[in-house]
């Protein structure tokens, strides 16, 4: 062995070492400031449809969007099973990073009691979903009852350390079931009450209540819409209660109301803001070679 | 020889790389790689100087944000770009120069009339045709990544040379009219003939896209397995398309074409550990971890080899002057001066030590020693850090690189001491030839 190249090739190596100690720092300071302020590009629209209605239920409504504002947003159906099993309809295109989930129950009837089973199923759903597409931040629509297992998921299972829900959207939230005065209050919303606290903070949202008749939608008491105010008022970043009047605004017509799919559009797809949010969400990186 | 040879298998791998180095086609392609190795040393310093102070993007300029805006330093990397892209971004003209010249040579044609033929050839076939008035060449065809080609276009002007222009005589010398009139032919011929070719193809860059597109489709992230296998399928063609002079896939910025690295980065930033990434194989947590020290075929550990073990001169000496430059995985100096292309004895352990690495370093991720690397890597990191910096500071990722890097010394060691005899039977051959 050449024992003068070894000095050679150990101070090769001590320079090697001595350059990794303020890469290595700089790096380290690097990595946390961008996990503080990462945000997954996928950022899935998760919709959950209402009592009676299956994964199915939004077919149209995408269909619709996608053509009026021009967008290409995928579709994937998943169905939850009573035995916990998920089976999938559609897919998420490559490159798509919008798509739209919507998941359904088999079990998809109506009853507190089942609310809770349906959100136990979406916890499972979620899981499986956020670990297949790595995803850390989403918007949730609910339709009817899906408003319910939402509510119902926030606050029993849902980890804000995992994932972020930016937007929160729902169309005709039975909070208080078809009750229609707030003081007779149901087991269901005293709960939602109770539990509110386990609701993150930074949570936007809007619920819509269509009426005729300036008191239901044909289905739900607007009373009952407006009991949410007691779950989520004061508790999230924003609460927003819109109230829709005319045609198509009955309580299942609704998704094909344009009033409603302007502010699904502006609120659901565009996060809120009048700007394409794709635009600035490419993550900036360095890489070597 | 058999006193030199050990055993039957050395004999015989000496053998055929005796017999190699014999042809023709052998020795034009090692004369013309060698000729352009001052170019291609002062080329990669000038890199090195880029990647540690003057791009963006830089070392430094990642240590210190503030300076990226000194008006001087824009000015000074322009210049350096520009002496980079006329040494090493113009390698492959250089050689296919001297690969007619000493083709033409060999037949006794006129060498250099081949060469200065093959060296526009080669500009009118990397000519690409542009929409504005600017004169435009596809730098892939000029750089490194077109030498094969180069080579080839060199021999084969260089043949053309030999079947239509005459013999040069001892009167040549004397009278130069005759002598350069006497390739005008063989020159238009050629030229003609190129013209044409250069307007039907687009070679190298498109063919090499395709290649990786092809694999990278059928083997779409189905299994763990799966994934294995294409990041060595990739790292493999990407040793040979080195070795060929012709650069493959791991070669080009990586990340964006990966969605592999982008879902392990997701998964890294949001749970704030690289353990548990959903992607524990591909080109970051094996090839640029494992698989590259120093560039293509962990070139430091073939550098470290030589240093220790070989008593040749001539290694020791592009060694050192390699040394430093390999530190930042720039192997040019490496791969043409020992030389490293086309080299059939290193061929082997080229592709043995990087494979052999990473299947080790995988074994790691399966077994759950140590995390994958899957964060960002600053430009100008050492490549022996790597796994070290990719992983956030995993101290196990640092030991796997210290045992693989030695495994890959180890694969070299046997294929240098072998080049040394090799090296020292032909010397004693040509010595009692003369």
């Amino acid at each position: 062995m050449n024992k003068k190249n070894l000095k050679y090739i150990s101070l090769a190596f001590i320079i090697i070492l001595l350059l990794g100690i303020p890469i290595f720092s700089w790096t380290r300071q690097n990595n946390s400031h961008l996990a503080s302020k990462f945000n997954s590009p996928l950022s899935p629209i998760i919709m959950i449809p209402g009592s009676s209605a299956r994964a199915n239920r939004f077919e149209d409504l995408v269909k619709n969007v996608n053509k009026t504002y021009n967008q290409k947003h995928s579709l994937l159906e998943v169905t939850v099973h009573t035995d916990n099993k998920l089976t999938y309809s559609g897919s998420i295109k490559n490159g798509d990073n919008r798509p739209i989930i919507v998941i359904g129950f088999e079990n998809n009837k109506d009853g507190y009691n089942n609310i809770k089973k349906q959100a136990k199923w979406l916890s499972i759903a979620f899981d499986t979903l956020q670990k297949r597409y790595q995803f850390n931040n989403f918007n949730a629509f609910g339709h009817s009852n899906g408003s319910l297992i939402w509510t119902y998921y926030l606050e029993h299972y849902f980890d804000s350390s995992e994932s972020t829900l930016n937007q929160f959207q729902t169309v005709g939230a039975p909070f208080n079931f078809e009750e229609s005065s707030s003081t007779k209050r149901t087991q269901m919303l005293n709960d939602f009450i109770k539990y509110k606290n386990n609701i993150p903070k930074n949570i936007t949202y809007t619920s819509i209540a269509g009426t005729k008749k300036f008191s239901d939608d044909g289905i739900v008491p607007l009373a009952s819409v407006d009991c949410g105010k007691y779950i989520y008022e004061g508790n999230i970043k924003s609460y927003t209660l819109i109230t829709l009047t005319g045609g198509d605004a009955e309580h299942s017509d609704m998704l094909d109301n344009k009033q409603f799919i302007s502010l699904f559009h502006h609120y659901i797809l565009n996060n809120g803001s009048n700007t394409d949010p794709e635009q600035n969400k490419k993550p900036q990186l360095n890489s070597n070679n | 020889m058999d006193a030199i040879f050990s055993n039957k298998l050395e004999k015989s791998i000496a053998t055929i790389t005796i017999k190699l180095q014999k042809t023709l086609i052998y020795k034009v392609f090692r004369k013309s790689i060698l000729s352009t190795l001052p170019f291609v040393i002062l080329g990669s310093f000038l890199k090195l100087l880029q990647i540690l102070f003057l791009e963006k993007g830089s070392l430094l300029m990642t240590f210190f944000p503030q300076i990226d805006n000194f008006n001087w330093l824009i000015t000074f990397d322009s210049i350096v770009n520009l002496i980079y892209g006329l040494t090493l971004g113009i390698i492959s003209l250089m050689a296919t120069f001297s690969s007619a010249n000493f083709t033409a040579s060999h037949f006794d044609r006129d060498g250099q009339m081949a060469g200065t033929t093959s060296f526009v050839c080669l500009l009118l076939l990397s000519y690409t045709f542009p929409n504005n008035r600017l004169i435009s060449f596809n730098p892939d065809i000029l750089g490194l990544r077109g030498l094969l080609f180069a080579l080839i276009v060199g021999m084969a002007v260089g043949w053309i040379f030999s079947k239509t222009s005459k013999k040069l005589t001892s009167d040549s010398s004397k009278d130069l009219l005759n002598r350069y009139l006497n390739s005008f032919w063989s020159v238009t011929l050629v030229i003609v003939l190129v013209s044409l070719v250069s307007f039907f193809i687009e070679i190298s860059l498109n063919s090499t896209n395709l290649f990786s597109n092809l694999i990278t489709n059928s083997i779409n992230n189905k299994s763990q397995l799966a994934e294995l296998f294409k990041t060595l399928l990739l790292s493999f063609f990407s040793i040979i398309a080195a070795f060929l002079g012709w650069r493959g896939f791991y070669t080009q910025p990586i990340g964006m074409g990966d969605s592999t690295v982008l879902k392990n980065l997701n998964y890294a930033f949001s749970h704030h550990s690289a353990w548990g990434a959903p992607n524990i194989f591909n080109g970051d947590t094996l090839y640029y971890a494992f698989g590259s020290f120093g560039g293509v075929g962990s070139v430091l550990a073939l550098i470290v080899a030589i240093m220790l073990f070989s008593k040749n001169k001539n290694y020791n000496k592009i060694s050192k002057v390699s040394i430093v430059p390999s530190i930042f995985n720039i192997d040019a100096p490496m791969m043409v001066g020992l030389p490293l292309l086309f080299n059939p004895l290193f061929i082997v352990p080229m592709i043995l030590a990087p494979i052999c690495s990473m299947l080790v370093a995988a074994l790691g991720l399966v077994i759950h020693l140590m995390p994958p690397s899957v964060y960002p890597i600053p430009v100008g990191t050492p490549g022996f850090l790597n796994a070290f910096i990719g992983t956030n500071g995993s101290w196990q990722a640092l030991v796997f690189t210290i045992l693989t890097f030695i495994i890959s010394v180890l694969i070299y060691i046997p294929f240098v001491k072998l080049a040394d005899k090799i090296n020292d039977y032909t010397d004693s051959e040509v010595n009692t030839l003369e």
